[in-house]
């Protein structure tokens, strides 16, 4: 590095810190979030330790360290490595489907031109997510169910489908049910981002294209996707990020043991051989199922960002 | 302004935190867990009439936390005024439900952070776990010196029943029992029946006079029900619901000779030879499940009955939706006050209980621990409070405490006639249409989580002369059909060793009862299956495991 360079780094530090000084009461606003952070996401590292140690109810300082037992017996428990599976194939289902969909959405609010009806519209999408998975649970069971109201007319269309009926029971047609019910709940809210970011574009480029003859979709195409296509890329690395959660509260209030097999989750396994089986709460196996589902998300999320920045796009970190 | 709203915000989160820092249980400092210090009082002596005599100093109020279901219906009427006034002593209840309790309890336990009083659904299954805890000093012990002649009624059950070794650890006593209040016939039995719509059978032309079934009978009347729809409710016609702990083991398996499986039991047997067995891998218990999943298939149960995971079962029988339900005696008054109101059904006989003999003409029980709840008590509790909490139990096994329970405040709730617990007279108002009292409290069973071995005394005095009989003209049916050899009865034993015994794979694995009912059901749902074959792959898929356990059970390992 250059004494030039050098300098010019030191000038940069100075005028980052004379800026903060400048502007410190903003700054001190950023305090409590600051406080907020450490105490709830990093004060809480300090029992990572548990994934390594057999938990005693003396504390976690005090309970022996077991040479990463709980690793080895993730990796033997015959229903480990399914619940894998299927957390990653779900996972990625909602990826696949969950994730443009609030982005073609958000396009298709955006070209309603009545602002009234463009509000109804935002109104009724979001309002989904304001419901628990309890409520959306019992609704879908009573639609799905043997006699609910889908099958109903599945019957009145083709009765011998109808006689058969097993949505809720067959883990193929129940990962898809899972799917779409999340993104049936979960669509309206992602396009506030969306929506947020095309208002943030320049309005004289749309009235320019007119100009220059281009239709609505030729401006959906090249003015309007290209505007928010940051806001996508950015929207993707944080959703890779998430790739091992496969949605514990739905997934949860909806599944069956005939389901299992396709739609039991690591968060349902950890559930389930803590609270249902004998074995009783383990705190230190649950912390490594923790930490391995966190080491995953981290370097899915790296891996995101490189990808994103791989196609030119701005990465997130 | 900004940096008012910079301070106020960051006021706001100091004071949030502060906010969420819990206090100590009932805001009375805590103590070392109880260790040499004998009881201090003595409240009642024999089955005594009086309320504690002057002597215990009652005069620091207490309060103390306690888990139990339906908090929002505890601790709301006269009778937390009476034991005030008589203890000084006070619940703060927490509240937890069927369906979280035990995950409630494993987290308080494991981040220390449990009530005063652990009110927990111990079973065999889970004792490893108790035994563990116990051993870390998660709970106070409960040396034999809280149960002497100055609680007699305490003593009597410390001395006799057979769960107190069960709830030891090394020696040291760890939880107390609430004794179930079964009448002796009943031997600690799950008196396996079916609560169904008289009405219904009538309908269908196939009710039997006093609601015994042989198998065939009762498949014809479920198949009837079926196929007839006597409730005329078409599409949402229900046969038999069950709630989530029977499903679908109650169908057949809990009631046909099949040893016990499931989450309630013990879950290996003997066989003849006096081995242990694993149940599941038995020629029985897989013709059970061949049944349970042919009724399954038939349509005699319920097919969402998968889906069930709170009290859609009751839901459905209350709302005239379904025919039968498993086991609900304890409920019957109450749900039928429902379906009268609602119009579901004309009168309560039109629901009562049905008793089904299996396929081999047998009546079959399974047996249990002689308790139904225990109480363990926090490692923090001090030792004021346990021995006021020790002393309230015993009050309740008096005359006194059991009117109390029932009834509520002499003079005003009830006038005593003479020396028997049911001999008073209720001053409540009657309800002439359902020729019963008006019960003022919201919580019939209140104190019932620590009313620790109030036993058939209690029942007794709810079926006295002017309670609402109907419930306990059932169960007391059952009981009688058990005592009387009107039928053949068998009772599936409890075995305590087996149960609360320790053994490394057994502890580990416990009695694969959830496991090879998760499987059962996955089967269930899936039509025109082998299903011998294919429990047949689910026993020899889940044997190694198992072996592992039998070997330890029969190797003389278990301790």
């Amino acid at each position: 590095m250059t004494a030039q360079s050098l300098a010019g780094l030191r000038r940069a530090r100075r005028n980052i810190w004379r800026e903060i000084y400048n502007y410190r009461w903003i700054y001190l606003m950023i305090i409590p979030t600051l406080v907020f952070i450490f105490l709830f996401k990093y004060v809480p590292m300090y029992g990572i330790q548990l994934a390594f140690k057999n938990y005693k109810l003396a504390g976690i300082a005090a309970s022996p360290w077991n040479d990463l037992a709980h690793f080895k017996y993730m990796m033997n428990e015959p229903e480990f490595l399914p619940a894998l599976r299927n957390t990653v194939v779900i996972s990625f289902m909602r990826i696949l489907v969950g994730f443009p969909f609030p982005i073609f959405l958000a396009l298709l609010i955006n070209e309603c031109y009545t602002p009234r009806y463009r509000r109804v519209l935002q109104t009724v999408y979001t309002f989904p997510h304001f419901l628990s998975w309890v409520l959306l649970a019992g609704i879908m069971l009573n639609l799905l169910g043997s006699t609910g109201m889908v099958r109903k007319v599945v019957m009145i269309i083709n009765p011998e489908m109808g006689q058969n009926w097993n949505f809720l029971y067959d883990g193929n047609i129940y990962r898809w049910v899972l799917v779409l019910s999340d993104v049936w709940k979960e669509a309206g809210w992602g396009t506030i981002i969306y929506l947020a970011a095309i208002s943030g574009i320049d309005q004289s480029l749309y009235e320019a294209a007119v100009i220059d003859g281009c239709n609505r979709w030729h401006k959906i195409l090249y003015i309007t996707l290209p505007g928010i296509v940051s806001m996508i890329s950015i929207q993707f690395v944080l959703r890779v990020g998430y790739i091992m959660e496969g949605g514990f509260d739905q997934v949860f209030n909806t599944y069956t043991p005939p389901v299992y097999e396709k739609g039991d989750i690591i968060d349902t396994y950890i559930y389930r051989i803590s609270f249902v089986r004998t074995s009783g709460v383990d705190l230190g196996f649950s912390t490594a199922v923790g930490l391995f589902k966190n080491v995953i998300n981290f370097i899915m999320m790296l891996s995101g960002n490189l990808f994103v920045r791989s196609l030119g796009q701005e990465a997130v970190l | 302004m900004k940096r008012l709203l910079t301070l106020g915000l960051a006021l706001l989160l100091v004071l949030s935190m502060a906010a969420c820092q819990s206090p100590s249980p009932g805001g009375e400092p805590t103590a070392a867990p109880a260790t040499d210090k004998p009881a201090t009082s003595a409240p009642a002596t024999g089955d005594a009439t009086e309320a504690p005599a002057a002597g215990p100093d009652y005069s620091t109020p207490l309060t103390v936390s306690m888990n139990v279901l339906n908090a929002e219906k505890n601790g709301i009427d006269v009778r937390h005024e009476i034991v005030k006034e008589i203890f000084n002593l006070s619940f703060d209840y927490v509240p937890i439900d069927w369906s979280d309790w035990n995950t409630k309890i494993s987290t308080w336990v494991a981040t220390d952070d449990a009530p005063d009083l652990i009110w927990w659904d111990l079973k065999g299954a889970q004792a490893q776990q108790f035994a563990d805890w116990a051993r870390q000093g998660a709970f106070a012990p409960l040396d034999a010196q809280y149960f002497s002649e100055s609680r007699p009624n305490l003593k009597q059950t410390y001395d006799t029943s057979k769960s107190i070794d069960a709830l030891s650890v090394d020696g040291t006593l760890y939880a107390w029992p609430a004794m179930r209040a079964n009448s002796p016939e009943a031997q600690n039995c799950y008196t396996s029946h079916w609560s169904y719509r008289r009405d219904w059978a009538r309908a269908v032309g196939l009710y039997k006079e006093g609601d015994i079934y042989t198998w065939d009978e009762w498949i014809a009347l479920l198949t009837a029900i079926r196929d007839q729809d006597p409730g005329g409710n078409k599409d949402a016609n229900a046969v038999l619901v069950m709630p989530t702990w029977g499903f679908p083991h109650a169908a057949a398996l809990f009631i046909g000779p099949p040893a016990a499986e499931g989450n309630e039991t013990s879950s290996y047997i003997k066989d003849a030879s006096g081995k242990y067995i694993w149940p599941c891998a038995t020629e029985d218990f897989k013709k059970g499940v061949k049944i349970t999943y042919d009724m399954y298939q038939q349509g005699l149960i319920y097919k969402d009955n998968i889906l069930f995971n709170a009290s859609e079962a009751e839901n459905m029988i209350k709302s005239g939706l379904a025919f039968a339900n498993y086991n609900v005696t304890g409920s019957l008054n109450a749900w039928t006050d429902t379906m009268i109101t609602d119009g579901v059904i004309k009168e309560r006989s039109d629901f009562g209980i049905a008793i089904v003999q299996a396929w081999d003409g047998n009546w079959y029980m399974t047996q249990t621990e002689d308790y139904w709840t225990v109480t363990a008590m926090s490692h923090k509790i001090s030792e004021e409070k346990i021995n006021r909490v020790l002393d309230f139990w015993e009050y309740l096994h008096t005359t006194d405490g059991m009117r109390m329970r029932t009834w509520g405040r002499e003079g005003v709730d009830f006038e005593v006639t003479g020396p028997d617990p049911v001999d008073v007279k209720i001053l409540w108002p009657f309800d002439e249409s359902l020729q019963a009292y008006i019960n003022p409290f919201t919580n019939i069973s209140e104190f019932g989580e620590s009313n620790a071995a109030c036993g058939s005394k209690i029942n007794s005095l709810l079926i006295g002369p002017d309670a609402i009989p109907y419930m306990f003209e059932e169960r007391n049916r059952l009981w009688s059909t058990m005592g009387a050899g009107e039928i053949p009865v068998v009772i599936k034993e409890f075995d305590y060793d087996v149960s609360f015994g320790s053994a490394p794979n057994k502890d580990k694995n416990g009695s694969f009862g959830s496991t090879s009912k998760e499987k059962l059901v996955a089967l269930l749902a899936q039509p025109g299956i082998d299903i011998e074959a294919e429990w047949d792959k689910v026993v020899a898929s889940m044997m190694p495991e198992v072996q592992k356990v039998l070997d330890e059970l029969n190797n003389g390992e278990l301790k």
